[in-house]
């Protein structure tokens, strides 16, 4: 079963080389998996066979949510290492983890399972009291177009400054995960779009993980790129003059 | 189809979206459109036991008219039944919630009668039946088998751990459905072969229930209930019934009252589809007896604006439930800026973020404890309260409930045309192979 509805057309959404930047976001709607988790052993085994939006959405959609309400930990895994499973040291490990490097989500269980297969070592007994069960859940989304595009980069900052936060997060979290890329949509556009192959690889050092907010990334992507044109611009008058 | 009830909800002003955008914002709004837009004519049908009294008929007065506006074909239907069939949901209700075994032959007999009768009696030809609860769960039988409708059960109560018998004999509809939706994570089956989805009740933010009042009115209302506005008020609001634990709130007050001048108030209505509600209220006002503190309002129902005005001028506010679906009664409170002490259960630890919203206790004492902390902290009380409304903002609103409806629509829609919409990505990975073959890189920005 599908788990992405698209509310337009594949035309529509096809974005080649010198094609415009189609700015996209997602909404998320949380399927219940009826799988629920007491032990560590139990843990592992679900994970071990979860469908790719359960890791998604509980380790990377938490970014997107409310931190007006904050959470000493990032995700919902570390959360429940430390308030339910009271394994201080797993909970740590899990909450500093980032984007898999290579991209996908096979490579987040495959890390997931390494610190909590060492941990079970350690705390293969411990079962949670009855309500306090971790419960795995997966999600589906529709994607839909903002009716932005960009067809330059100064366009593309433009929307970058004015993108909601589910824009920016579908960009440089969602898309990533489930396209299997190392890179965020904006840096391979502009890669594929302009000669500025520095400023893409400055995009691509932004790591989502180590911000509390999406608004906190946006602003630090769109503050590479003005930097980035100000400096350009700066050298090019040089030249000029 | 007309309710059993002779009580309707009395006419309030019908909130149009736009209304909604100075609280939550153009985004949400334009959002909501643009769903509603790939779904605009459809018939969709809400069916569930009553029109007055709990948070689910309260949702669906609202929901309904917003739907509507977004270019839905929404109605709102209502089961006929008589004492008898009420008595047996309300058991089945009982054991799905508390495990103990309630309901006898003659329930599940009788249960199958009347859902025979309204069988007969209505019509149920949308292209989307949202169900709610037990009671009406036996329409599935309408169901055409040659139809492209979608039947989603909505339950709004918790059974997680359930009376064997009567699960099994709810089951038995429930995977005829294409969905399930539940409040909670916890609320999930492993026995159901149909999706399950999560949707959290919710409520309007604009509602008589809700929307900011005049001091001068929550004024009157204390002092037509004989409260002091000059002392601390502790509040739960909620149908008097076991699962609330009202008797709990009475003793854990006590404890309280002790050491800190302080004036509870349990108020709550007495719902149609709810029998022993009554039997309850009696207890509950003989274990408040002698006491002055102790205020048991017995409020009839869609005494909306009084409520809001007891909720707005309390100190602290309760919900000491034992068992329960969801809890909408936290989710206006924690709307009114206020913190919330309340039963870790069913879809209570959404909302009560333990020592940031309020506090989520497991007994009596944990509620005494917790009040008098409370009481003697206002600086946290009133941190706490403020994180609570955004919390609500962000997460319990109607609007966030309506684009959730929308998007399962559009999500089940999309499988059951069997259209591979996706995998974009998918291809994308077939695509970047091909290319790498051919040694024509053409980078792609999106997926495709």
């Amino acid at each position: 079963m599908s788990a992405v509805t698209y509310l337009f057309s594949q035309s529509e959404s096809q974005q080649h080389r010198n094609a415009p930047f189609i700015f996209l976001k997602a909404r998320y709607i949380v399927e219940l998996t009826g799988k629920k988790a007491r032990t560590l052993e139990e843990f592992a085994s679900i994970l071990a066979t979860a469908e790719p939006t359960t890791l998604f959405y509980h380790v990377y959609h938490p970014l997107l949510e409310s931190h007006l309400v904050p959470y000493e930990y990032p995700n919902d895994f570390s959360f429940w290492f430390s308030d339910s499973f009271q394994d201080k040291d797993l909970a740590e490990q899990i909450a500093n983890i980032s984007l898999p490097e290579k991209g996908g989500l096979e490579e987040l269980r495959e890390i997931l399972l390494s610190k909590i297969n060492a941990a079970l070592e350690r705390n293969a007994q411990f079962s949670v009291r009855s309500g306090n069960e971790f419960d795995f859940v997966k999600c589906r989304f529709v994607v839909y177009p903002t009716g932005v595009v960009a067809k330059n980069i100064d366009e593309l900052a433009d929307g970058i400054s004015q993108a909601s936060e589910l824009c920016v997060f579908y960009h440089m979290v969602t898309s990533r995960l489930f396209k299997k890329s190392r890179y965020d949509d904006f840096s391979e556009w502009i890669l594929a779009n302009t000669s500025y192959t520095d400023l893409a690889e400055a995009i691509r050092r932004v790591d989502p993980t180590t911000h509390m907010h999406v608004r906190s990334m946006q602003q630090e992507v769109l503050g590479i790129i003005q930097r980035y044109l100000k400096n350009k611009n700066r050298s090019s008058l040089g030249r000029k003059s | 189809m007309s309710s059993q009830s002779s009580s309707s909800p009395p006419p309030q002003r019908v909130h149009k979206l736009a209304d909604y955008e100075s609280i939550v914002g153009a985004e949400v709004l334009e959002d909501l459109r643009t769903f509603a837009d790939n779904i605009s004519g459809k018939t969709v049908i809400h069916v569930n036991s009553t029109r007055a009294g709990g948070g689910v008929a309260e949702i669906l007065f609202r929901l309904v008219p917003l739907m509507r506006e977004i270019g839905l074909n929404a109605k709102w239907e209502i089961i006929k039944g008589d004492a008898q069939f009420f008595e047996s949901t309300k058991a089945f209700h009982n054991s799905l919630q508390t495990g103990a075994r309630l309901a006898t032959k003659e329930s599940f007999d009788h249960f199958i009668r009347k859902t025979e009768e309204n069988l007969r009696e209505m019509s149920l030809d949308g292209d989307t039946m949202f169900i709610h609860d037990p009671q009406p769960i036996g329409l599935i039988a309408k169901r055409k088998s040659n139809a492209k409708q979608l039947w989603i059960w909505r339950c709004h109560i918790d059974v997680s751990n359930p009376e064997r018998e009567v699960w099994n004999f709810l089951a038995k509809y429930v995977n005829q459905y294409d969905a399930a939706v539940f409040s909670t994570p916890s609320f999930a089956r492993s026995d159901l072969k149909i999706p399950q989805f999560m949707v959290s009740p919710s409520i309007d933010p604009l509602s008589d229930k809700n929307r900011s009042l005049p001091e001068t009115f929550i004024d009157r209302v204390l002092s037509k209930y004989e409260l002091d506005s000059e002392k601390p008020l502790i509040t739960q609001i909620s149908r008097f019934d076991y699962a609330k634990d009202p008797i709990g709130v009475i003793q854990a007050f006590k404890l309280v009252s002790d050491h800190i001048d302080c004036q509870l108030v349990l108020a709550g209505s007495l719902a149609d589809d709810d029998p022993e509600g009554m039997e309850v209220y009696s207890k509950v006002v003989k274990a408040a007896e002698g006491r002055k503190d102790i205020h048991i309002l017995l409020i009839p129902p869609f005494s909306d604006l009084e409520i809001n005005a007891l909720q707005r001028a309390s100190t602290i506010i309760l919900q000491k439930s034992i068992k329960e679906g969801f809890g909408l009664t936290v989710a206006e409170s924690l709307w009114k800026a206020k913190p919330v002490i309340a039963g870790a259960t069913g879809g209570i630890p959404l909302q009560v973020k333990n020592g940031l919203t309020g506090f989520l206790v497991h007994n009596i004492e944990g509620a005494a404890y917790r009040m008098r902390y409370l009481l003697r902290n206002p600086d946290i009380a009133a941190r706490m309260g403020l994180n609570g409304r955004e919390h609500v903002r962000q997460n319990f609103l109607i609007t966030r409930h309506l684009g959730e409806y929308l998007l399962m629509i559009l999500s089940l829609e999309n499988h059951a045309k069997g259209e591979r919409f996706s995998n974009r990505f998918e291809e994308k990975e077939e695509e970047e192979a091909a290319a790498a073959q051919t040694h024509t890189v053409i980078p792609q920005t999106h997926p495709k």
